[in-house]
This record gives structure tokens, C-alpha cells and sequence, in this order.
């Protein structure tokens, strides 16, 4: 590929010049998306670090929230750079046909397939498998609720009962179904999502909201400084700093479960070295080590199993998290809108961010 | 103009009395201006160094002096752009240098021009009427007095830019009188002009000074400009006044080389005294050349300078009684005057002017002549 | 004419071989044509119309997709999230260069009236701030404003608050933070109109009789307006496509017209869509400046700088001037009035205007950047000010994390590398500007100078699908490519302004006497403006590194940069580190300043 660039002309050459002279290549790399802050951390030191070790493979990890955009314009430029990427449930579907790559399952390690059999079929889909359970529920300070403790949506937008400032995502997903819940539907009418109920709802809770938070790190963040008292966060990142002895709770009721999944972009340079990374974060032994550093885990049951029970409370795909939990549904945000022109995540952040703005 | 040549040949006594022939038939609205040992410092240079002045109602008096010699420095002072460090400066007998700039009602022109670019020619001339608060009424009409007087009415709609130098000082001028000041500073008005346009503006200012009756406070470096135009000349030189006098007496009777020096050209001769009589000297040259000099207030030792300017030499082809043998080592034509220089047999050189007749032909170099002067040409400096 | 024709006979160091007929070739030959100064244009015009004009062609393309040609652009005006946003984005605009302007100018007369330190004191406070990256500044006031920062505990000392105040992520912090940062360049526009003025006619106006107000009345402000203006407007300008400074200090009330643009990158679907917004951001942008540059003309870019072809303009307008004009009898109307009324005040109490506002405007620069270097070395994990103690873990933290150290030391590559071709295309162009006696002259040193008012968002979203294509994403040559567009037309206006300074009799001379055009140049031309190049070369580089915009669209994961990592850090978490960083980049911009103080004086001097 060098040498294809390198006939290219001047331009191109002096590309690969510059290249040569930054940082060199290794011999084999797999370039991995990564969620950075104290997950990314995790990760480098329990999965990547040993990797490198043990065969040789560099992996180059790539700070970025959001992989789909950047996916759909790297395959669509011919230009694809990552290897393996994490993405949104809807997105296997969205992206599937014109940017994934079929992984090929029967290429993984005899450990990940062992693994790969305990989870449920849905997860374990062509152009994807989960990963990661990820749980999004209300966190709160323990010290200005210590006696009359927050318990559902309703209690958070409550701000005569629970007196003090909220943080809330920027985001559409998770905030207007908990408004919805908020304002009394049930768990089972949530889909599809009536916008106009919840941006109502949102509205009311709005001058209380501090900050309308956008990365993960910064809910958790916000809580311990004090700018807000009660959010809905990432339970990951909240459960360290509880364990480490924050004054922080997760409640689990009605909070959400998701997945994120792994995808293989279309045309990844390092297709192969992708497999063999995913073989290795899918052993069950080393995805519960990951666990102890950082509460996020893959979501099968031998993982659960092998994993401290301290830490594994917090977990999303705890039996007892789960069940006071909602099921959240991908499909419906990643499904087109009624205009045709984008999807319904994308309406209601329009929608949202119109509100948000006024 | 004949006037003042009439009043300049009066001689030396009675200043006073000079200045109230000169305001003869005309009022006077000029202030007197007392200066009173003011001192200015910059960090460690002292730009003005404990000056005293008096300016008479009316007078038109003149700082001359070489760049940096502190007259600007002096008249800005007086402005009050700046503050002073010490002494006092009085206008009328009354205090003003703690009164800003703007309520000292002078008016002023500047080397510059510094007319506004963003107004009309009327609007920069009616601008210190505005800023007394004039009304509009009173404004155009005394506007227009002004341009009418300084000859510039037609111009009154343009723009600064429009016009050409000497339009735009006459501009500045008209700007700086229209409120009828009592005072008015100029400081180098008419440097940035060229030579003709220089002259005419010149004549006029003096005509303006005589119709006004303003006190003018002049500032220049260009000694024939001063000595044209001034009632008074103030010399400057580092920070002082080293003389103040008419023009006649700054250029005939200078109290100092430095003076003397830096008006007109001067032949600076030193000599031993060997003979003292009643109000004359007979001087001895290095070379041995004996010559006769009138000595008035001054009373050297045994060794004094004298001053001869060069007109004041006559150049004859052959020896007569008194003449000295020279040598012509460089002869200009400069017009109306031929300028040339000549080497005593001492080699003490000499500048000689004579006036360009149709008897007289430019010497070459070389030329045996012989100088001579008679004792009243001689000004004993000390 | 007669010096290129002098015949370099007379000279005794004629070398023999030399063919006298190149010297006296009559008529415009071939040979002349190829060493015209005009073709010394085209490289820089090359780069720039593949590497900015192109993409931005291929955006407006993109833009025009969709199921009808308008269906994007009647998006963005139907839907009243955008639309607001547009017009939010004005009014911010618009309100962060009054308050520059109103803040600025006081600032510049100070820098004017006072000596010695205390000027000293004030230019270094406006112009330090004008070379530190905007991202650190922004993070500053973060620091300052927040809830542990040392506003909240001054005003808890105090005693004058109980619990901190929520200072950030309003409206008022996006307004002072963007203020800010974009008031040096207003401070140093007005400046440069204050300083031009002639000094006697201030005298003038008061030995006329006019207070200080009156002065500033109708004198002063009137004469520095234009300055104002262009102040005005790059302020404005620069403000409608800003980015980081909203995103950091604003609440979601805040969003700006160019956020929009890099949420939407974020969606899947946003193609075509996300360039119509990048596009009507730019038209925006243009008309304002195409207004603006048919009333004051367009040197107001490039600090006004006037070309000779340019030059003759003015005359005309002054006389259109010379009837009373709107703004004389508004000021008569409206001024006077309220002047009459201001007379009695204390002729000082201008002055003092003028120290107490300028004081409060360098306290405003300065006091963020100092609090962001004493808390580098804060023994703290978290910021707090004052820190509880000192230490250099922080350092340590930076100089040991190969993460920070591969991206200082990418920056620092692509910087060089940026410096080198902004310099190598932007000083031949000047030259070519200068030199040539080409007849688009005013139309060529727009389009060198422009990519200035060129929002970066739209930029970077432009290049990005280019440098897809030719594999140039994540590269150091793209990177320094990109950053180089923005820094040809800094080298552009910085060498054009020495090349106007040198003494063209001087190269005159060396010709008469025998010196061949690259001789003379080698000579004479380079030494004169070799100060001006040196600045070129600092400012180009310091422009790229810290440049994030661009950076934003066109890394990749094998190449961070330093103001990239800072970014990442500062949206995730604001901790100590950043602040290390922030210090370590304020001393190369004093470095740099003392480096270049020599060029900076003597360019004041003239």
C-alpha cells in the first residue's frame, strides 16, 4: 500500500515521508476505538498491554466517542483506519450493508467461543457482537439524600420532595423516556416515544438541570463537585467512584440497558488482527479481571460468575439490576422518522436541543 | 512693512515704547506673557531650564534656536500640553499652569498643519467658535470674516486633503485667529513650505499681526525667517534663553559666539588688545595685521573676539590704507550677492559677501585681493 | 525604468561571460515574461485553489444533494433550532464586538498615552494573549470561573456568598470568555489607527478650545473610526464562526451556528445537510465581509496595509465627504448636546476613564493566564485555587506520559513542517503582490488573505473529504498543509508590509552598480526584510501549533496533537495537567516574543 501511495506522485509521497518520520509503524498493529478516562485506562492495562506482550501486535487506540459518522465517511472515501470500533446497537443495522464487515466467528479462539455460547443469540449478530452491557440509571449524592432516598423518575423530577440541582444528558435517548416515566407511562407504553409528551416534561425539570452533560466522565464529575445532587449517569463510571468511597448511590430502577457492539469497518486494514483482538476480550477470565478496574462488563453469564460479587452488584446484567430495569429499544431510535429524512434520534435531538436552546 | 523698518532702525533703547509704536493706531488685544523661571524635565534631560521671559501685549516675539535647544519644548509649555516642573507663567498677571490647554484661549498652528481630515475647511476654522459655544449664526459669520481675510472663501466646502500646503497652513491660520485670540503660538508654521510660498505667507502673518493685534508667539529655527518677522527675538540655545532683543540687536550686537554664530554669517576674529582708547580697541591678529575696533559696553581682557560680518568687508583688487593682503580660495555666485571666501597670509580664513554689481567679476581662485573693514563694522563680543 | 536599464557595463566586476543583451533585451520577450515578479504568485495560488478553494467548491456541491436541490438549505432555515442559532449566533456576535470595541478602546489609548513600564505592561498584557492558543484561554476562564476557581473563593472569603455561584455555562460566561479572547485583536486594530494619528491634532483641537471630551468627540473618535470598524468586524467575523470557546463556557442555551456543524459530523445521516450548514455559515461570513470591504474597503483584513493600486481610492471619497455628512450631524445632534452637559466634569475624569477601563481589560488578560501557571505547579489532583500546596507532579505527569510527550512532539513536527511551506509560499507571494505591476493585484491579495475570515469549521469540514482521497487524513503533511492555509496569508501580510518598508532606491543602487536580481535580492532585499521573515516564520508556526479546529476533523488515531489531547481533556476533565501544558505554551509565546522583539520595536519605530 505504501508503495501504491508512493506512485501517486509528489503529494503522496512526501505523505508517506511525513509518516516515516513521525511515530514508526509497527509490524502488525490493530487500530481500536477507545472510550478513554479511567475505562480507557482499564483497558490498556489489562487487555491491550498484555495483548501487545503476547503477540506482538501493537494496538493503537483512538480516543472517540462516536465511531458511525467517521465509519460511514472513511469506507465511503475508500480510506478505512480503524480495525475495531464500538458502536450502537441501531448502528449494526444502520451501517451494516454499506460500512461493516461480516465478522467471521469461526476464526475466534476456542476461549471466546466458549464464551460466545452463553449470550443470547441477539447479540451475537453478522456484522456485530456485544460487548459491553452498559447501564444508564439515576446516580445521587448520599449526602444530601442520606435520609429520604431518590427512587424512580418521578422522585428526580420531584424537586419539592428532592430539593437540588440535577444533571441530565444532551441526548434524546434515555431523558424522554425517563420524562415519560416521569410523567406516569408505564414501562410497556414507552415505544413509540410520544416527543412532544416528554420535551413537555423535560421542560419542567429544566431550570433545575446545572448541566446537560455530553461525555461520560463529566456526571460522575459533576456530582462530586458539587454542581449537581442528583443525575442520570453512566452507571460504569459512577460505580468506581462509589466503590472507591464516593458519597455516590446507583438506583437501578428504571434505569436503562444497553448494549454497545463491536464492529469490524469495511475494508479495516487490519482485519485479522481485529479477530484476534476480539478473541481476546471476549475470554471470559480476562473480561471479569477487566471488570475489577472498571465496572463495565461483557455481557455473559461466565463473566458474571468469575467476577468479585462487591463489584458485580453494580453490574447492568446483574439479575437484580435487570430486573428493575427497562429494556431500552435501540431499534426504535435508530428507525427513520416520519419526515424520512433522519432517524428518530436524530429528530428528537433536534427537538431537544431546539428546547434546551430557549 | 515701512513702519517697521522705521521702528527697527530706532536704535537700541526703550523696548517699551518700541512696541507701543509699533501697536501705533491700532487696538491691542494681545496679553502680556510673563515667564518666570520654569523648569521642565524628560527623566534626567532638562528640556527647559529655569526660563524667563517677558512678552509684551501684542508683540510679535520669536524663539529662535538649532533643533533641540528647548523652544518647542516652551511653547508647549505655554500651551500647557504639558506640565511644568517649576516656576510660574503668567498671562494678563494671572497664573495658568495648572488652567488644561483648552481654557487658556490661545490659538495655535502647527508645523503639521494638523487641520481635521474628517471636516470641511469652514468647519475646521468655525471649530474653536463650536468649542466656545458660539452659536451656529455667530460661527458662519465670523467663518466666513476669517476665510475672506485669509483670502480662502472659495475653498470653504473642501476637504483638507484637497488643498495644497500653503492653502492648508493659511487654513491653520485662519483656524488659530478666528476667535480673535490674545494669544497666538505658532510653532514652525511655515517649515514644511517651500521658499517663495514661505515669503508671501510670511508678509502676511506680519500684515495679520498689525490687523489683530494678537500677541504672537512665534517658533522657528530659520534665523533670516525670524529676523524678518519679529518684534522681539528670544535665542535658545540647551534648555536657555541666551538672548532676547530686536532683530537688529541680535544680528548686530550679539551678546555670545553662540549667537552670533547661529545668526547671519559671522567672521569671528580673535585678537591681542594693544591699545585702549575711548570707545575703540586697536586690535593685533596672530598674523601680525593691526585693525581698529569700536568697543561699547564691552570691555575685553587682553586677548577679544570680534565679530565682522562678511558684508561688512570690502574687497579691494589693490592695497589701501587699513586693507590686509588675501587670497581668494572660494568664490560663489549666488545672485544678488557673491559669496567669497578668502586666506590671510596666516592662513586665518574670511567670508566676504558683496553685492553682485555690473563693475564686479567673480574672482578666480587664487586672486591676490586685499580686505579691509573700518573700526564701527567691528562688534567685540569679549 | 532607466535602473533595470542601466548598463551593468560600467561596472569594473562585470564578469566577461556575461551576455549583455538579457540586461538591454528590448520589449517584453519570452525571457522577461518567465522572470516577471508576478509569477511569483502562482505557487501559493496553486496551493490555495487545491487545498482550500477546491474543497470549499466541492462543500457548496455536496450542499446542493438531496432530494431537491434546496431541500438541505430549507432545512436549516424551516427548522427553528437552526434558524434561532443563526440568529443567536448574530446577536453574540454582534454584542462581543461592541463589547471589544468599548472595552478596546480605552485599552489602546492607554497603550498610546503611557511610557515606559506601564506601557510596557499593557502591550505585553494585550499581546501575549493574542498568541496563546484560544483553547487555552478558554480553559483559563474555566478554571477562574469555576466552582472551586478563585472567584467563588475570594467572593466565600469574602464572606459576601454562601455556597459558590454557578458562574459558567451562561450566556454571560460565553459572552466575557469570547470577549476575551477576541479583544487583542480589536485593542491592536484600534491601536494601530490611534498610533497613526497625527499627535498635533489632538493639540490642535485643545489649543482650540476643546475639552478632553470634546477632543475624543470630535477628534478623536471620528479619526480612529475606521480603525474601529475593522476591529469591529474582524471581531465579528471571527466570533460568528466560533466554536470552542461556546462549546466549553456556554449551557445548551448557547449553541452556536458552528457548533451545529460539528454535532451533525456526529450523525450518520447528516450528509448534505451538515454542508448546507457549514455553506450558509460561510455566505454569511463572505457577504458581511463583502458589505464591509465596499464601505471601508478591504484592507481592513489584512490591517490596512494599503496596496498603491488600492491607494488612489480614498482621494474620491473625500470628496463625496466634504458636504455634512450623517455621522457630522448625528454627532451635532446627539453629541454636542450631551458634551454641553459633561463640560463641568474634571478634565481629568477622561483620564481616568481611560486607566480604569484599560486597567480592568489587562487585569481581564492577564489574570487567567496567571492563576492557569500558578496552579500548574499545585500539589492538588483537582483544581482548586489557591492550590493547598506546591509541587511539579504535574510536570512529571506530562513529561513521563508518552501520550502527552507523541503529541508534543507531533505538534512540534507539524508546526515546523506548516511554518516551512506557509513561509516558502506566503513570502514569494508577498513578493509577488509587492513586485508585480499585475492589473487583479487587489483581487489576488484577497484570495491569499482570506482563508483569515474563513470560519475553521467550514474549513476543516471541507478538507475533509479531500484529504480522505489523497490519504492525507492523520498525516503530518496534511495536518501542516491544512494549518499552512491559514498561515500563508499571516506570512503573506507580515512580508508585504516589510517588502514595502525597504527602500526600493536602495536596490536601485545595487543594480546601477552591478548586482544581478538574485544578487540583489541576496544583498539588499533579504536583509531588509529578514526581521519581517523571522516573525513570519514564528507566527506561522505558532499558528499551527495551536490550531484545533482543523485538527478536530483531520487527525487520526495514530497522531494526536497537543491542542487535540488538551481538547479531550478539557471536555472530560479539567485537571492539573492541563494547566502544565498551558504554562509550558505561554512560555513559547514569551520565548518567541522576546525572539522576535527586535523586528516587533523596529516595526513600531517606522
Amino acid at each position: 500500500m505504501r508503495a501504491f501511495e508512493a506512485s501517486r506522485g509528489l503529494v503522496s509521497s512526501l505523505a508517506v515521508m511525513s509518516l516515516l518520520a513521525g511515530p514508526a509503524l509497527a509490524e502488525g498493529e490493530v487500530v481500536m476505538q477507545d472510550p478513554g478516562g479511567a475505562y480507557g485506562d482499564a483497558l490498556r492495562e489489562v487487555m491491550y498491554d498484555p495483548f501487545e506482550e503476547e503477540t506482538g501486535i501493537d494496538v493503537v487506540t483512538v480516543q472517540e466517542a462516536r465511531s458511525g459518522p467517521r465509519i460511514k465517511a472513511q469506507v465511503e472515501a475508500g480510506k478505512t483506519e480503524w480495525d475495531l470500533t464500538f458502536i450502537f446497537d441501531q448502528e449494526t443495522k444502520l451501517l451494516g450493508d454499506c460500512c461493516l464487515s461480516d465478522i467471521d466467528y469461526s476464526k475466534l479462539s476456542p476461549e471466546a467461543q466458549e464464551t460466545l455460547a452463553t449470550m443470547p443469540e441477539n447479540l451475537k449478530r453478522p456484522k456485530g457482537v456485544a460487548l459491553q452491557v452498559i447501564g444508564v440509571a439515576m446516580v445521587y449524592n448520599t449526602d444530601t439524600y442520606a435520609d429520604d432516598k431518590p427512587q424512580s423518575w418521578a422522585d428526580f423530577w420531584d424537586t419539592e420532595r428532592f430539593p437540588g440541582r440535577r444533571c441530565l444528558p444532551a441526548w434524546p435517548r434515555f431523558v424522554m423516556e425517563a420524562a415519560l416515566m416521569a410523567d406516569g407511562v408505564e414501562k410497556s407504553d414507552l415505544y413509540p416515544v410520544d416527543v412532544a409528551r416528554a420535551l413537555k416534561k423535560i421542560e419542567e425539570i429544566k431550570p433545575h438541570v446545572s448541566k446537560w452533560w455530553t461525555t461520560s466522565a463529566q456526571a460522575p464529575q459533576l456530582l462530586l463537585d458539587g454542581e449537581a445532587d442528583m443525575c442520570m449517569a453512566y452507571t460504569g463510571s459512577s460505580s468506581v467512584l462509589a466503590l472507591e468511597g464516593a458519597p455516590l448511590e446507583v438506583e437501578w430502577n428504571q434505569g436503562f440497558v444497553y448494549y454497545d457492539f463491536f464492529a469490524i469497518p469495511k475494508d479495516a486494514p487490519n482485519y485479522d488482527n481485529a479477530l484476534k483482538l476480539l478473541s481476546w476480550r471476549l475470554d471470559a477470565t480476562r473480561a471479569a479481571e477487566l471488570t475489577s478496574a472498571y465496572p463495565v462488563a461483557l455481557p455473559s453469564r461466565l463473566v458474571f460468575e468469575a467476577a468479585d460479587p462487591e463489584r458485580s452488584k453494580y453490574w447492568a446484567n446483574n439479575p437484580t439490576n435487570l430486573a428493575k430495569a427497562i429494556e431500552w429499544s435501540p431499534d426504535y431510535w435508530g428507525a427513520m422518522a416520519e419526515s424520512g429524512t433522519m432517524t428518530n434520534e436524530e429528530y428528537g435531538q433536534e427537538q431537544l436541543n431546539a428546547l434546551l436552546a430557549k | 512693512m515701512a513702519q517697521i523698518l522705521a521702528r527697527r532702525d530706532m536704535g537700541a533703547e526703550a523696548p517699551r515704547e518700541t512696541v507701543t509704536a509699533a501697536a501705533g493706531g491700532r487696538e491691542v488685544i494681545g496679553a502680556g506673557i510673563e515667564i518666570r523661571e520654569i523648569t521642565k524635565k524628560y527623566g534626567a534631560f532638562l528640556a527647559a531650564d529655569r526660563i524667563s521671559l517677558d512678552i509684551e501685549p501684542g508683540e510679535f516675539i520669536t524663539l529662535l534656536g538649532p533643533s533641540g535647544s528647548g523652544k518647542t519644548t516652551l511653547l508647549n509649555l505655554i500651551a500647557g500640553f504639558h506640565r511644568i516642573d517649576g516656576g510660574q507663567i503668567l498671562v494678563d498677571g494671572k497664573p495658568v499652569q495648572h488652567v488644561p490647554t483648552h481654557r487658556r484661549g490661545f490659538g495655535m498652528v502647527f508645523q503639521s498643519y494638523a487641520l481635521f481630515p474628517n471636516m470641511t475647511v469652514a468647519q475646521n476654522v468655525g471649530f474653536p467658535m463650536r468649542m466656545a459655544g458660539m452659536d451656529r449664526a455667530t460661527t458662519d459669520r465670523r467663518v466666513a470674516e476669517t476665510l475672506d481675510m485669509m483670502r480662502l472663501s472659495e475653498h470653504a466646502g473642501k476637504s483638507p486633503a484637497q488643498m495644497s500646503g500653503g492653502q492648508q497652513q493659511r487654513v491653520a491660520i485662519a483656524r488659530a485667529i478666528v476667535m480673535r485670540p490674545r494669544v497666538v503660538l505658532m510653532d514652525e508654521p511655515l517649515s514644511a513650505l517651500d521658499r517663495r510660498l514661505r515669503e508671501s505667507i510670511q508678509i502676511e502673518l506680519r500684515d495679520l499681526h498689525q490687523a489683530l493685534g494678537s500677541t504672537i508667539l512665534f517658533v522657528t529655527h530659520d534665523q533670516s525667517e525670524a529676523l524678518t518677522m519679529s518684534d522681539r527675538i528670544a535665542v535658545m540655545d540647551a534648555g536657555h534663553i541666551v538672548q532676547v532683543g530686536r532683530p537688529t540687536e541680535i544680528y548686530r550686537q550679539p551678546q555670545s559666539r553662540f549667537v552670533a554664530g547661529f545668526v547671519g554669517e559671522s567672521n569671528l576674529i580673535e585678537a591681542e588688545v594693544v591699545a585702549r582708547r575711548e570707545g575703540a580697541l586697536t586690535l593685533k591678529m596672530p598674523g601680525g595685521q593691526i585693525f581698529e575696533a569700536e568697543a561699547r559696553a564691552i570691555v575685553p581682557g587682553r586677548i577679544a573676539t570680534v565679530l565682522v560680518r562678511p558684508e561688512r568687508i570690502a574687497l579691494h583688487e589693490a592695497a589701501q590704507p587699513g586693507t590686509m593682503p588675501a587670497t581668494v580660495t572660494s568664490a560663489l555666485f549666488l545672485g544678488e550677492v557673491l559669496r567669497i571666501e578668502v586666506a590671510l597670509e596666516d592662513g586665518q580664513t574670511l567670508l566676504v559677501r558683496c553685492t553682485d554689481t555690473a563693475a564686479r567679476s567673480l574672482p578666480r581662485i587664487g586672486t591676490r585681493v586685499h580686505v579691509g573693514w573700518g573700526a564701527a563694522d567691528c562688534w567685540v563680543l569679549a | 525604468m532607466t535602473d533595470a536599464a542601466a548598463p551593468p557595463r560600467l561596472s569594473p566586476h562585470l564578469p566577461p561571460t556575461r551576455p549583455p543583451a538579457t540586461v538591454t533585451a528590448t520589449g517584453p520577450g519570452l525571457s522577461q515574461r518567465l522572470t516577471s515578479p508576478a509569477l511569483l504568485l502562482l505557487p501559493a495560488v496553486l496551493f490555495l485553489a487545491v487545498i482550500y478553494l477546491m474543497p470549499l467548491v466541492d462543500l457548496t456541491r455536496i450542499s446542493f444533494t438531496g432530494p431537491s436541490w434546496s431541500a438541505h438549505f430549507e432545512r436549516v432555515f424551516a427548522t427553528p433550532l437552526y434558524f434561532d442559532s443563526l440568529v443567536r449566533t448574530m446577536q453574540i456576535a454582534f454584542t462581543v464586538a461592541c463589547l471589544c470595541a468599548v472595552l478596546g478602546y480605552p485599552t489602546a489609548l492607554l497603550i498610546h498615552r503611557s511610557r515606559g513600564s506601564v506601557q510596557m505592561l499593557v502591550a505585553v498584557a494585550v499581546i501575549l494573549p493574542y498568541f496563546i492558543a484560544i483553547l487555552i484561554r478558554t480553559y483559563a476562564w474555566m478554571v477562574l470561573l469555576g466552582r472551586n476557581g478563585p472567584i467563588n473563593k475570594l467572593l466565600g472569603t469574602l464572606g459576601l456568598i454562601d455556597s459558590p455561584l454557578a458562574l459558567l455555562f451562561n450566556r454571560g460566561s460565553v459572552l466575557l470568555g469570547m470577549t476575551a479572547v477576541l479583544l487583542p485583536i480589536m485593542v491592536l486594530s484600534i491601536y494601530a489607527s490611534v498610533a497613526r494619528l497625527d499627535q498635533s491634532l489632538t493639540r490642535a483641537a485643545l489649543a482650540s478650545g476643546a475639552g478632553p471630551l470634546a477632543v475624543f468627540w470630535r477628534v478623536l473618535l471620528p479619526l480612529t473610526f475606521p480603525g474601529i470598524g475593522a476591529g469591529f468586524l474582524l471581531v465579528f467575523v471571527a466570533a460568528l464562526g466560533f466554536f470552542i470557546t461556546p462549546t466549553l463556557l456556554g449551557g445548551p442555551g448557547d449553541q452556536m451556528f458552528a457548533m451545529h456543524i460539528t454535532q451533525q459530523a456526529d450523525s450518520v445521516t447528516g450528509e448534505g445537510f451538515l454542508q448546507a450548514l457549514a455553506v450558509v455559515l460561510l455566505v454569511i461570513t463572505l457577504v458581511t465581509v463583502g458589505i464591509a470591504g465596499r464601505l471601508i474597503g478591504f484592507e481592513f483584513i489584512w490591517g490596512g496595509g494599503k496596496l498603491d493600486e488600492m491607494a488612489r481610492r480614498p482621494k474620491a471619497r473625500a470628496a463625496r465627504r466634504s458636504r455634512r455628512g450623517p455621522g457630522t450631524l448625528l454627532a451635532d445632534a446627539l453629541g454636542w448636546p450631551l458634551l454641553r452637559l459633561m463640560g463641568p466634569l474634571l478634565a481629568s475624569a477622561g483620564l481616568w476613564t481611560v486607566r480604569i477601563m484599560g486597567g480592568l481589560v489587562v487585569a481581564t488578560l492577564m489574570v487567567p493566564i496567571i492563576v492557569v501557571m500558578v496552579i500548574s505547579f499545585s500539589k492538588a489532583s483537582y483544581l482548586t485555587f489557591p492550590p493547598p500546596g506546591w509541587s511539579l507532579r504535574w510536570y512529571e505527569k506530562f513529561f513521563s506520559d508518552s501520550n502527552w510527550m507523541d503529541a508534543f512532539w507531533n505538534s512540534l513536527g507539524i508546526a515546523a513542517l506548516s511554518a516551512l511551506i506557509a513561509v516558502t509560499l506566503g513570502a514569494t507571494a508577498a513578493m509577488g503582490i509587492v513586485r508585480s505591476r499585475i492589473r487583479c493585484k487587489s483581487a489576488l491579495m484577497l484570495l491569499l488573505v482570506s482563508p483569515m475570515i474563513v470560519p475553521p469549521v467550514v474549513l476543516g469540514l471541507s478538507l475533509y473529504s479531500l484529504f480522505l482521497q489523497l490519504g492525507l487524513v492523520g498525516t503530518h503533511l496534511g495536518l501542516a498543509a491544512a494549518h499552512a492555509v491559514g498561515g500563508i496569508p499571516i506570512v503573506v501580510v507580515i512580508v508585504a508590509a516589510s517588502l514595502q518598508a525597504v527602500d526600493r532606491r536602495q536596490e536601485q543602487g545595487a543594480a546601477v552598480h552591478g548586482a544581478a536580481p538574485l544578487t540583489v535580492f541576496r544583498l539588499v532585499t533579504l536583509p531588509a526584510i529578514a526581521p519581517g521573515l523571522a516573525a513570519a516564520v514564528f507566527f506561522a508556526f505558532l499558528h499551527s501549533f495551536d490550531e484545533l479546529v482543523l485538527s478536530l476533523f483531520l487527525s487520526s488515531p495514530r497522531m494526536k496533537t497537543l491542542p487535540l489531547m488538551l481538547w479531550a481533556d478539557v471536555n472530560y476533565q479539567l485537571n492539573p495537567v492541563l494547566a502544565v501544558v498551558s504554562t509550558l505554551e505561554v512560555l513559547l509565546v514569551v520565548g518567541g516574543i522576546i525572539l522576535c522583539r527586535p523586528v516587533l520595536t523596529r516595526g513600531q519605530a517606522h
